[in-house]
């Protein structure tokens, strides 16, 4: 079969289509809510005069360096850059695993390297893709600055950097997928080092003599691009030379290697471990362990720095009450408080694990999708016992990971030499997770209905829930909008007590949502 | 009333506008093997699969020793080789197999290790690093060693090689002594001209017929080949084809021979070779007389 370039791109951009659209949706829906944020909090005249104060440690950690924050452009460029950031490099890095290694791994690539132009060009038609993926990323995240922030050069630079993350994402992507294999493998390690690189960058802004450590984050370059500061546009060549030498090395190595196997992999011989696979019960946790631990050593990591920035935090903010008014006016006054940091970040790691537990759940759709169903369920286990193992070790996986973050939480808080009760981010981890009833039983739900699509489409649904909840109640936007995301019922345990009422509400939601999902499972045709 | 080992009864399914599968009757009864042959996209997998209660019928049902297809106590009786093996990839051959035979509540140790060796698997290989055929081997050692009342083989020598498809042929012969009921979908005539008395043939999703092997041999003739001077036999009770060749005549006989070997007394003959319809010929014939009426 001859294959031509331009089929190989336009096979790629079908694949990578729905989640760049979801992801461009989510860039422009957090765009316009900050901006609408930075006018709801006194506009440039009401945050010029505290930008000196945003410079602490523990804030710079979280969001980044401020710096002048006198248009709406700035301000969205400091509060949510690192974030839109780490979602253009995760996307970029995770459509680059699926598109090569998984292409490989159920060798649909076949085709397409044995196609007349060979598989060099198939690569090269993928890393154009790709290419083209960020830059659309760059251009949605310009237009849309540039509707309210009337300064180009600021806007370009900083959409320059939105698309020269998601061209190193991608990189990331492509050279992991050269050399580990399968893709689930190879997606957790790029979000490792994706994950590794945000922590870097994190250390390099909580303290001044780490500050060179930047340069070894690419979230550390789009901080020294300073795109609303001093335009340092040197930087773009960041952006531009590591990602395209990392592919030009993906490139090489693809063609050293034998097609369908990674450079480095696991011995294709092993010693049969048969702990965990007495029952679908079991084998639910077999599955999803790796995942677990992938998604644990991130958040852990995550939790231990956040944790050590308490002190410093709550320090800066009983010496600055200037300050306290400004949190007070963006909605974080809770945060002056150690509890109160402490649940803001529990509230903070609600998204993460939100996305975990999709992560673990979706697993059934593309076992469903990928035909590894049909023999398990045609001859032995119910589809409900099947559904139900998934749901139970996902719950207690969520469930551990948590505990685990919330330890790593504690650890953090007391090595930093604030005192903290441990039960305290504990706790606050606990009810960080008190949504994933409703998130499963609606999770469970989509599987059924969309099973291609559940997972872009449930993290567009738990995104967009979440940045409700987080941006809503600032904005001033209506009552009913606001009920409509389980986030919105979460209280900052510990420094507030959990909203009972609400949990078990929503938990009940979910249980019927899920059980409609069960229904839909138990009659639908499996593996089309 | 015997109680089938596998019944489907107007069993349809629709995808849309599409009935894969048309008002379908079958039945399988215990230490039978039943070949079911049809063309890519005729409706055998769709067939399978809704015997297993992976599908859903639109209408009429399917049941496994009496029990709903898909049912807990029909699955406890079925085991199921798919075509196109897909397990988890970082499994070893041996953690695959032992994972579906915990699932299905029992497996023959013994006999599983005896499948290893005959099939030339090794076990503690990943299923990523297996070959198609070696994948297949996995998926059918996984549903021979359940010992399972009922296998249903959806093409399930795809891929294997010949020795392979010997001791495939084997397992089937040995399920069969074991009372087991076996349903075949092949497109490998032979392998099913080799073990099934019976077969069934499905075309656009309709079953075109069931029948003993032998009946349908019957139903296409027997194919007579004849050297010497003889004169028109068209005329002769069950003859059709009959064409002179270049030494004699050919002709085709479908019900008793008496008639023609009485006529065939009378003239010069100095040889005769019958032959038998393969059952290539029987399916293709089968296929010809049912695309007109099929076709919509």
């Amino acid at each position: 079969m001859i294959l031509s370039k331009r089929s190989t791109h336009s096979l790629t951009w079908r694949q990578i289509l729905p989640s760049t659209a979801v992801i461009a949706l989510v860039l422009v829906i957090v765009i316009r809510v900050n901006e609408a944020a930075f006018y709801s909090s006194g506009g440039a005249q009401g945050l010029t005069s505290v930008v000196a104060l945003l410079k602490n440690p523990a804030i710079s950690a979280l969001y980044g360096k401020a710096a002048s924050l006198d248009t709406a452009g700035a301000f969205v460029a400091w509060k949510t850059g690192m974030y839109l950031a780490l979602a253009a490099a995760i996307w970029a890095a995770l459509m680059a695993t699926r598109v090569t290694r998984g292409a490989e791994d159920d060798e649909s690539w076949d085709l397409l390297a044995t196609g007349r132009r060979g598989r060099g060009h198939a690569l090269a038609s993928v890393i154009v893709v790709l290419g083209e993926g960020g830059l659309l990323m760059g251009v949605v995240t310009f237009l849309t600055l540039l509707l309210k922030t009337p300064d180009p050069l600021s806007c370009f630079l900083f959409a320059l950097g939105i698309t020269g993350i998601a061209w190193c994402g991608a990189a990331i992507g492509l050279i992991v997928s050269q050399v580990v294999a399968p893709r689930r493998s190879a997606s957790q390690v790029t979000l490792i080092v994706v994950g590794l690189m945000f922590l870097v960058r994190m250390i390099a802004d909580s303290s001044n003599s780490a500050g060179w450590l930047r340069g070894l984050s690419i979230f550390g370059w789009l901080e020294n691009l300073g795109s609303f500061q001093r335009h340092d546009a040197w930087w773009c060549l960041a952006f531009v030379v590591p990602p395209a030498l990392v592919a030009i090395a993906a490139w090489k190595v693809q063609q050293d290697r034998d097609l369908g196997c990674a450079r480095w992999t696991r011995s294709d011989r092993a010693p049969a471990r048969t702990a965990l696979l007495g029952s679908s019960w079991g084998f639910a946790w077999r599955e999803r362990r790796s995942t677990l631990i992938a998604w644990s050593v991130g958040l852990v990591a995550f939790g231990l720095i956040i944790g050590y920035l308490t002190n410093a935090l709550v320090a800066f903010c009983r010496s600055n009450p200037a300050y306290v008014r400004l949190l007070d006016r963006l909605g974080f006054a809770v945060i002056i408080t150690a509890k109160g940091f402490v649940g803001e970040v529990c509230f903070t790691m609600t998204l993460a694990v939100s996305f975990m537990v999709l992560a673990l759940l979706v697993m059934l759709a593309s076992d469903d999708v990928q035909g590894r169903l049909d023999m398990p369920l045609a001859n032995g286990t119910g589809r409900l016992t099947w559904v139900l193992s998934a749901i139970v070790a996902t719950s207690f996986g969520t469930l551990f990971v948590s505990l685990l973050c919330g330890l790593s939480i504690w650890v953090g808080v007391e090595a930093s030499g604030t005192s903290m009760k441990l039960w305290y981010p504990l706790f606050g981890m606990v009810n960080a997770v008190s949504a994933t009833p409703l998130i499963v039983g609606v999770a469970v739900l989509f599987i059924t209905l969309v099973k291609r699509f559940a997972y872009v489409s449930l993290a567009a649904l738990v995104a967009i829930a979440y940045l409700l909840a987080l941006l809503g109640p600032i904005l001033h936007w209506p009552h009913a909008v606001l009920l409509s995301s389980p986030f919105y019922y979460l209280r900052l345990v510990p420094a507030q007590a959990p909203n009972w009422g609400a949990i078990v509400v929503c938990s009940c939601i979910g249980l019927v949502v899920g059980a409609g999902g069960f229904y839909r499972f138990s009659r639908a045709d499996l593996g089309s | 009333m015997s109680l089938h080992a596998i019944e489907a009864k107007e069993l349809t399914k629709a995808f849309g506008h599409v009935r894969a599968v048309d008002s379908l009757n079958l039945t399988v009864d215990a230490g039978e093997v039943v070949g079911f042959l049809g063309s890519n996209g005729a409706g055998k997998s769709t067939t399978l699969r809704l015997m297993l209660g992976l599908l859903q019928p639109t209408s009429g049902e399917a049941t496994i020793l009496g029990h709903p297809a898909g049912s807990p106590p029909a699955r406890q009786h079925v085991a199921y080789v798919p075509g196109d093996v897909a397990l988890w990839p970082q499994l070893t051959g041996r953690e695959a197999i032992g994972l579906l035979g915990s699932l299905h509540g029992s497996m023959d140790g013994d006999y599983r290790d005896q499948l290893f060796e005959q099939f030339e698997l090794d076990p503690e290989k990943r299923i990523r690093a297996y070959s198609k055929g070696n994948r297949q081997k996995v998926a059918i050692i996984a549903a021979f060693a359940t010992r399972a009342d009922v296998l249903l083989l959806d093409e399930p020598t795809s891929g294997l090689d010949p020795l392979m498809e010997r001791v495939f042929r084997d397992c089937v012969v040995e399920a069969q002594a074991r009372g087991q009921a076996i349903l075949l979908s092949s497109h490998m005539l032979t392998e099913v001209e080799h073990l099934c008395a019976r077969v069934a043939m499905i075309r656009l999703g309709h079953l075109v017929t069931i029948a003993d092997v032998q009946d349908l041999r019957s139903h296409v003739g027997l194919e007579f080949e004849i050297v010497g001077s003889v004169g028109d036999l068209s005329g002769v009770a069950g003859v059709s084809d009959f064409t002179f060749t270049g030494d004699g005549a050919h002709l085709q006989l479908i019900g008793p021979p008496g008639p023609l070997l009485a006529v065939l007394a009378t003239q010069h003959v100095t040889s005769l070779r019958t032959r038998e319809a393969s059952l290539e010929e029987i399916f293709l014939s089968y296929y010809d007389q049912a695309a007109p009426a099929s076709t919509p």
